[in-house]
């Protein structure tokens, strides 16, 4: 259960109403995301949580168990949103660390005359760089090929004939995609290494 | 007197946020999730890294240079802009694994397996863009590089690649033109698919709901 209080609400209104939700045994722990200020019933009779609606600060109740919620689910505000917050703050603090361990490098800017290196193509251009290394014939053979495979890839939905939802119905389709990411992963090393 | 809770749109917004998303689903232990909140990241860290960037031929590399040495935290803030960038495609990328693998893009959802193949070309697009930025000798060989690539493409190629040259040469409209790409357009068309996959998904359960 998630007691929604009104926005603004003060922390000495925030204690008016732990304190009588201690009072009917249901004690909570307070959450601050921005301006909004929740509560979430920790234990006790939840139910009792109704009570609460007489206090002008309480907005509104949020069942976050019970009948209701086992059989419609819960709602996206404030349950999942207050996850999918603390989802992105884990992986804010992911980003953060990885940015202090491999933090990125920046060299010159060439010379004027300077004859330019060789490039060094970015990771996730590699299946690219892989089709355009293999592709063979004259120059605009690689560049076309990969045209058609991105119309193919994306059309997909429409060359896929298949009916049913189980493994054995979708077989056709899930081996040619199996395949096809096979390709991509042989062809990333391959441009990887070109 | 219609009032702000009259309005259509927040309305719509509110029921949606109000309405149970079923028994045992977890909308944010997904990979479309992290897309959005890499997205957000991006968009900030892009904004901070924006405030001091120059992109003119001669200052780019020293502008990024004094992000990196001068500015208090800077280092800090391009870093996660990388690694969110390369989290970005990762996560995009798995994402239509997983759509395929589960079989989510047949029917009403093709609309939406096409919006995800296409972001997934505006996040490398955005990706490599901004290897550009920084102008030194690695982003100009690999600028002139891609650019030759795109020339020998047929039919469209040529002029696509004199488009992005903005030239005869590699130079300062290149430049311009992939910090125009970076910062405005692939950005906003990002937006744009993400609120079209978002609209795609409603309208997909809706029509599932009232099927079943």
């Amino acid at each position: 259960m998630i007691v929604l209080l009104s926005r603004g609400a003060s922390p000495e209104e925030v204690e008016a109403v732990l304190a009588r939700m201690r009072a009917l045994g249901i004690p909570g722990a307070s959450l601050e995301v921005g301006s909004l200020r929740l509560i979430h019933v920790t234990r006790g009779r939840a139910r009792r949580a109704r009570w609460l609606l007489s206090e002008p600060t309480v907005e509104a109740i949020v069942p976050t168990s019970g009948p209701r919620v086992r059989r419609d689910g819960r709602r996206f505000y404030p349950f999942h949103t207050l996850c999918a917050t603390a989802l992105g703050l884990l992986l804010l603090g992911l980003l953060v660390l990885l940015a202090g361990f491999f933090p990125p490098g920046v060299t010159s800017a060439p010379a004027a005359g300077e004859m330019a290196p060789a490039p060094e193509w970015p990771w996730y251009l590699a299946p690219m760089r892989g089709v355009l290394a293999l592709a063979p014939g004259p120059a605009w053979v690689g560049p076309s090929l990969l045209v058609a495979l991105g119309a193919l890839f994306l059309a997909f939905p429409l060359l896929d004939r298949t009916r049913g939802d189980g493994v054995r119905a979708r077989a056709p389709a899930l081996a040619a995609g199996i395949l096809v990411m096979i390709m991509v992963l042989a062809l990333g090393i391959a441009g990887g290494s070109a | 007197m219609r009032t702000e809770n009259d309005h259509g749109l927040l309305r719509a917004i509110g029921a949606a946020l109000r309405t149970p998303i079923g028994p045992g689903r977890k909308p944010w232990l997904s990979f479309g999730w992290m897309c959005v909140a890499l997205l957000v990241v991006l968009g900030l860290s892009g904004a901070l890294l924006s405030i001091y960037y120059l992109p003119a031929l001669d200052a780019a590399s020293e502008s990024v240079r004094f992000v990196m040495r001068d500015v208090e935290w800077g280092w800090l803030v391009r870093g996660v802009h990388g690694w969110a960038s390369a989290g970005l495609v990762v996560c995009a990328a798995a994402q239509l694994v997983r759509v395929f693998l589960t079989g989510r893009y047949r029917g009403a959802r093709a609309g939406s397996w096409v919006l995800g193949g296409l972001m997934l070309l505006v996040v490398l697009g955005l990706a490599f863009t901004g290897e550009l930025l920084p102008w030194d000798a690695e982003s100009v060989a690999l600028a002139g590089a891609a650019l030759d690539g795109t020339q020998a493409i047929p039919v469209f190629g040529p002029p696509l690649a004199s488009a992005m040259r903005g030239g005869a040469e590699v130079g300062a409209a290149t430049l311009a033109r992939a910090h125009a790409a970076h910062t405005l357009v692939l950005p906003w068309l990002a937006f744009l698919l993400l609120l079209l996959e978002l609209w795609f998904l409603a309208h997909s359960r809706g029509r599932r709901e009232e099927h079943t």
